[in-house]
């Protein structure tokens, strides 16, 4: 079996596990508030079986014409590609620069964690100037104070602190 | 009629009004330019700041938004050979070897022509079609409205994506993610558990973003992609023009086609494109040069792809079901501006039904002369590289998402279904049905509940209630069938 169904095999028993999970909490519920929950998640159910089944016998079909994507490698099509692997490998960086950020948010707030990103980004990653990075940082920080004061817009504010507050 | 139609002009005209149509018009053509970044992820990026706005403001900021995207999405299409959206995969046939061959301009002034005449044939179709549709919309119950959401649901799933049960299991998860929180009709929280964020449940504006724009700018930056590798634009402006009026009737044909099919909820934007660009080859006498950079081929794409907002929007206004992703994401909006789309669209607010029809027109004609006055510094737009962008992106869209409830909930919400839709998205699983699933959830469950506590179960037996439920049943067999010799050929 292929990287690739294996991975959308089990994408597929995670939803199957969060359907079964619904149909099973929707039961402690009054009539009304239940009824339209169970009968989604048994489609639901019904129509993951279907197309888990069809899918192994799509990628069957594929390794038969001799498709050497079904064999989960990447061949230049990335519509093949399995996500664990080249894929993950990178994507990966990004999603730690996300979670820095989400850590930034979560300790100093936004408006400042928003300013310390974006130029790190533009520098690191973007592989801007300093005067880019600055200006477009500061354009960024200017539209937010605008929004702020045009919509009485709120932003998260950090644990330790935050400078705007 | 023409003296209310008249009384919504001055509303759309006024001063404090039109800025924000601008606004929209504005983000639409930058939306449109980047791609992937398509009408869905537009309306999510303007969904937040409509609370608390003057309806007629709001409506014609995102209307105006919706409208300019299928002009301004023909950039990345001749430019890059790269869809800016889904409804202008078909321009890429011609218009990118077009553009290899030093023919960029004329291509992209055809298209922008076009793309204006399909617009105001679309926003003329809507207006005319309000007086029929009047009576015909208002003599519809709530079973047969029930019955059309579950008809709307089966094509949309079915005709989204490649396979077509992940179509239909793709919308019936959007209706589960819309049954978060409180139940209609009961004090009851289903699946919340402990979490107060969850009690009203997850933002539409937070699982547009999520589902849309985080995979792209993920997808964007981990191929590294720079958007463009054409940098000037070539001549040949008035030579585009004078194609589009040497094939007005194509042009008119491929309109007529691109309302005809908006119409139809879930069919518009994907494939309107296709079936105009198919009806262009067959009814054209020399067909050699399709394919090679024939400027017909660019030509009935772009021309039915504007048009089918018009059409989309008979759907998403009188019976409240979104002909597309993009009006999944603004009947959303409405809702929030305290508009229920359906029959009211035409009677308490007709004002608003109007100032769309009026905004539709009007954005079509600013949109398509400021894409002829902005090609040049676009096509230098559309070279920068994701990660010189994306940050700022990211940084907007997480604002806009706190903005839904000002907590927490709102920036772990946007970033668990990015996170899902990035998934979609690279195991193959359609997105759009997701959305219009959640967007229409509540009206199925109002509609049943409505239905069985009027009229008991007798409502089945409904002769207008049958003919839909078969038509249903067909819609799904048929679709299924054809999907799967479709994928067999290929």
């Amino acid at each position: 079996m292929s990287q690739r169904l294996r991975e959308e095999l089990l994408f597929m028993a995670v939803l199957a596990g969060l359907m079964g999970a619904a149909l099973y909490m929707a039961t402690g519920y009054p009539f009304t508030a239940r009824l339209m929950p169970q009968v989604v998640a048994i489609a639901v159910l019904a129509l993951l079986s279907v197309e888990s089944v069809l899918t192994v016998r799509r990628y069957r079909a594929a390794r038969r014409s001799g498709d050497p994507a079904s064999d989960g490698e990447h061949v230049g099509d990335t519509g093949n590609e399995p996500v664990w692997g080249a894929k993950f490998r990178r994507t990966a960086p990004y999603l730690g620069w996300l979670a820095a950020l989400y850590l930034g948010i979560y300790l100093i707030g936004l408006t400042a964690s928003a300013a310390i990103f974006t130029v790190a980004f533009c520098r690191l990653v973007g592989k801007m100037s300093w005067l880019a990075a600055l200006l477009g940082t500061g354009l960024l920080m200017a539209a937010l104070f605008g929004l702020s004061e045009a919509f009485n817009m709120r932003w998260p504010v950090g644990y330790f602190f935050d400078p705007f507050r | 009629m023409l003296a209310a139609a008249f009384d919504a002009l001055a509303l759309v005209l006024d001063p404090s009004r039109l800025v924000f149509m601008l606004l929209g018009i504005s983000v639409g053509l930058v939306v449109g330019i980047l791609p992937g970044l398509g009408g869905v992820v537009g309306m999510s990026l303007l969904l937040p700041f409509v609370y608390g706005m003057d309806p007629h403001a709001a409506t014609a900021m995102l209307i105006g938004m919706a409208a300019v995207i299928a002009t301004a999405d023909t950039f990345p299409s001749i430019l890059i050979g790269v869809p800016g959206s889904a409804g202008s995969q078909a321009t890429i046939l011609d218009g990118y070897p077009m553009a290899q061959q030093g023919k960029a301009g004329r291509a992209l002034s055809a298209a922008f022509s076009a793309s204006l005449i399909g617009g105001l044939v679309g926003a003329l179709v809507l207006f005319a079609i309000l007086p029929i549709a009047r009576p015909l919309v208002l003599a519809f119950q709530s079973p047969h409205l029930f019955m059309l959401t579950v008809l709307g649901l089966c094509v949309v799933g079915l005709l989204a994506g490649k396979y077509p049960f992940r179509g239909i299991l793709a919308t019936l998860i959007g209706i589960m993610i819309a049954m978060l929180g409180s139940a209609p009709a009961t004090v009851t929280f289903r699946f919340v558990g402990d979490s107060i964020y969850l009690m009203d449940g997850i933002p539409l504006a937070i699982l547009a973003m999520g589902l849309f724009a985080v995979p792209e700018i993920i997808d964007l930056l981990a191929d590294n992609r720079a958007v463009s590798r054409v940098k000037e634009v070539s001549s040949g402006w008035k030579d585009g023009v004078r194609d589009t009026l040497q094939n007005r009737w194509l042009v008119l044909r491929s309109a007529a086609l691109g309302v005809a099919v908006g119409a139809i909820p879930g069919l518009g934007g994907s494939v309107v494109d296709w079936l105009s660009y198919g009806q262009a080859v067959q009814s054209a006498k020399d067909k050699s040069g399709f394919g090679k950079g024939d400027v017909r081929g660019v030509i009935a794409p772009e021309s039915s792809n504007n048009a089918k907002e018009g059409g989309s929007l008979i759907p998403t206004m009188l019976f409240g079901i979104p002909g597309s992703g993009t009006t999944a994401v603004l009947l959303g909006g409405l809702i929030l501006l305290g508009i229920q789309p359906g029959p009211s669209m035409l009677t308490s607010d007709l004002s608003i039904t109007l100032t769309i029809v009026w905004t539709l027109a009007l954005a079509n004609v600013v949109g398509a002369f400021a894409c002829f006055l902005l090609s040049r510094p676009i096509a230098r737009l559309s070279t920068i590289p994701a990660a010189k962008f994306a940050p700022f992106l990211l940084i907007v869209m997480m604002v806009g998402a706190y903005q839904n409830t000002n907590q927490w909930g709102d920036l772990i919400a946007f970033i668990v279904i990015g996170l899902f839709g990035w998934l979609l998205k690279t195991y193959d699983w359609p997105r759009a049905p997701v959305l219009i699933g959640f967007v229409l959830a509540p009206s199925i469950e109002r509609y049943l509940t409505i239905s069985a506590s009027r009229y008991g179960w007798t409502w089945l037996t409904d002769p207008i209630v049958i003919v839909i439920g078969v038509l249903a049943v067909a819609v799904v067999v048929a679709g299924v069938r054809a999907k799967r010799k479709g994928l067999g050929e290929s």
